[in-house]
């Protein structure tokens, strides 16, 4: 999961949208990208797979041995969490 | 204190399922409307709209990186949503190999992603819609254009890299397989329909799974179907006849191979380049369209215009080969008419009426329809499954023997029942020649009695009045019972019938003694 959000970073030379635009989302992807790798393993691996893997809940299910609703759950509080690291400057 | 962890814990599981349930809609392509899951759930709704919001932004995040997984997507219509698939031919056989090969992620080139409006706070403003992703490849077959969409899943013409043959590929809505039995039934149904062959179906390829959807791919019919034709207007009887002969032989092969099909429609019936008919989805509406998924879903899938009485009651057990003999009469009904038996903007109206209702006469709708076509169409559209054929062979030998012009075997039916059916059709003008013919015989009735009352009268005038009066109330409960009668079910009906037409009855037999016993034995 840790060489995702690497190559996460490394996909962002690779953006073509104006200049500004592309220095503010690297930032907010690099801060989201840092934000990310905090949290706890199993929020982690959620959040990529559903939002950068674009796997499907089952499929998520199916490869951490979880229920869609245990998923769901793991995603809300991921998503809640990187709220907080990403609202609160450090 | 432990009992707090557990309610806030069963607070959760509840809010996850909701949750769940969200996400697996919305990879579908139809996320549930947002508002109204807000209303029902409102003691989540402050949950809800934070996740809604963080949700929003983490996909406009993350859409970049996602969209490099469909390198062509802009050249797609933008409404064609479901998950996004993986590396193509990679992986026929392995719907999980997206698992172990991540390198694809990096390995297209991104496209430019349609929002930048990302800032990750919860107090921001909601981020716009987002793109859509799309698929191309599915398991192992090429996604080239979206045929058709309803209720049950999307219809898609692909291409089966491994064969490189057209297919038409239909996927199950995620969610519309509610459990891991209904899964399997769905599995075991279409395996079935799958060993079907037959030139008037059209045949199943592969049942599978892939990235959490079911799906399955059959022929690729070039044509339009029964319902675009009826769409122009109704069909020549005779044609809608040969078409709904062959329909039938389809229709009797599947029932031989014991395999019902239990969701006939114009639309299920597809017309090849040389207009012979194919008959699609064989077997395959039982899970898909059972109870569960109506209240799940809160929307009835599909219409009950063509169901016959037994299904739409939902009595599964008498769901057999007549059922479909119903809808194949309801479908020639819609061929010649261009509009099935019964039709209203309200499905729960229509179901009403197929239970209650009798169709209206064909020949009342186009007098050009031969008698015997709607004898045929109405043996099949019986309420009761054994006044129909009994088999989907007999309605296709019966279409045969009205093609050739031999007598057909199908009896018109008879002008008491005839009577009987439009009190059906009716039920207001009915009650109203109920209640008038129950006024007449109740006259009727007086007047015989007064003969009988002259003679009485040296006997006992009390007695004579006490039976006038008995005479005209029985009229009055006989008037009033035919109004019930008029309004009841099936079953009912008989029985309150018979009541009523013995007290009807029973009135003028009483005067007709009490005058022979007046006449023999004298006053």
């Amino acid at each position: 999961m840790s060489e995702s959000s690497a190559r996460l970073e490394g996909w962002l030379a690779g953006d073509q949208t104006s200049p500004s635009q592309r220095v503010e989302r690297n930032e907010q992807l690099l801060l989201a990208a840092d934000a990310i790798q905090s949290l706890p393993e199993a929020q982690r691996d959620a959040i990529i797979m559903h939002y950068w893997q674009s796997l499907s809940m089952a499929e998520i299910a199916e490869s951490t041995g979880k229920t869609p609703a245990a998923v769901a759950g793991l995603l809300h509080r991921g998503l809640r969490k990187l709220r907080n690291l990403l609202t609160e400057p450090e | 204190m432990s009992q707090e962890t557990n309610g806030s814990d069963a607070r959760d599981e509840r809010l996850n399922l909701i949750l769940a349930e969200y996400l697996q809609f919305e990879q579908t392509g139809e996320p549930p409307d947002r508002e109204q899951l807000l209303r029902q759930h409102p003691d989540f709704a402050d949950e809800l709209r934070a996740f809604f919001a963080d949700h929003d932004k983490m996909q406009a995040l993350a859409e970049p990186v996602r969209a490099s997984h469909t390198p062509d997507a802009s050249s797609q219509s933008t409404e064609a949503t479901l998950i996004t698939s993986d590396d193509s031919d990679a992986a026929v056989d392995e719907p999980n190999l997206r698992f172990q090969t991540q390198d694809h992620v990096t390995g297209s080139p991104a496209i430019p992603p349609p929002d930048t409006n990302v800032a990750f706070d919860h107090l921001g403003e909601q981020s716009t819609p987002r793109q859509s992703t799309i698929i191309r490849y599915f398991g192992g077959y090429e996604v080239l254009e979206e045929i058709a969409r309803g209720g049950m899943g999307v219809v898609y013409k692909a291409r089966q890299t491994s064969l490189n043959r057209i297919v038409a590929l239909k996927m199950i809505l995620a969610g519309k397989l509610a459990s891991t039995d209904d899964v399997n039934r769905f599995q075991v149904e279409a395996e079935a329909a799958a060993n079907l062959d037959h030139p008037g179906i059209v045949p199943i390829f592969e049942i599978g799974e892939h990235g959490g959807l079911h799906y399955f791919s059959m022929g690729f019919v070039q044509g339009q179907s029964l319902a675009d034709r009826v769409n122009d207007g109704p069909l020549p009887p005779r044609e809608a006849a040969e078409i709904m002969r062959n329909v039938a032989k389809a229709v009797s092969y599947a029932h031989g191979k014991g395999v019902i099909h239990r969701d006939l429609k114009p639309a299920n019936v597809l017309l090849d380049a040389k207009g012979e008919p194919k008959v699609s989805d064989f077997g395959l509406a039982k899970q898909v369209e059972s109870d569960s998924n109506l209240t799940r879903t809160g929307t009835l899938i599909g219409t009950p215009n063509y169901m016959p009485p037994e299904q739409a009651r939902c009595e599964t057990g008498d769901v057999g080969p007549r059922s479909d003999v119903y809808s194949l009469g309801a479908v020639l009904y819609c061929l010649l008419v261009g509009h099935p038996p019964f039709q209203s903007a309200n499905p729960m109206d229509v179901l009403s009426q197929v239970l209650d209702r009798e169709p209206i006469s064909l020949r009342q709708l186009n007098p050009a329809i031969d008698r015997d076509l709607e004898t045929i169409a109405f043996k099949c559209l019986t309420k009761d499954p054994t006044g129909r054929y009994p088999s989907a062979e007999e309605f296709a030998d019966d279409l045969q023997r009205f093609l050739h012009g031999e007598p057909i075997n199908a009896r018109p039916i008879s002008t008491l029942e005839r009577l009987f059916k439009a009190t059906k059709r009716q039920p207001k003008l009915a009650v109203s020649a109920g209640l008038l013919g129950m006024l007449i015989s109740t006259l009727m009735q007086v007047i015989a009695a007064v003969p009988a009352l002259w003679n009485l009268l040296g006997a006992s005038l009390s007695s004579a009045m006490m039976f006038l009066v008995i005479e005209s109330v029985v009229g009055c409960f006989g008037g009033i019972y035919s109004a019930i009668i008029l309004n009841q079910k099936d079953r009912l009906r008989w029985t309150v019938w018979i009541t009523s037409m013995i007290i009807m009855l029973g009135g003028p037999l009483f005067i007709f003694f009490r005058i022979t016993i007046v006449l023999i034995a004298g006053p």
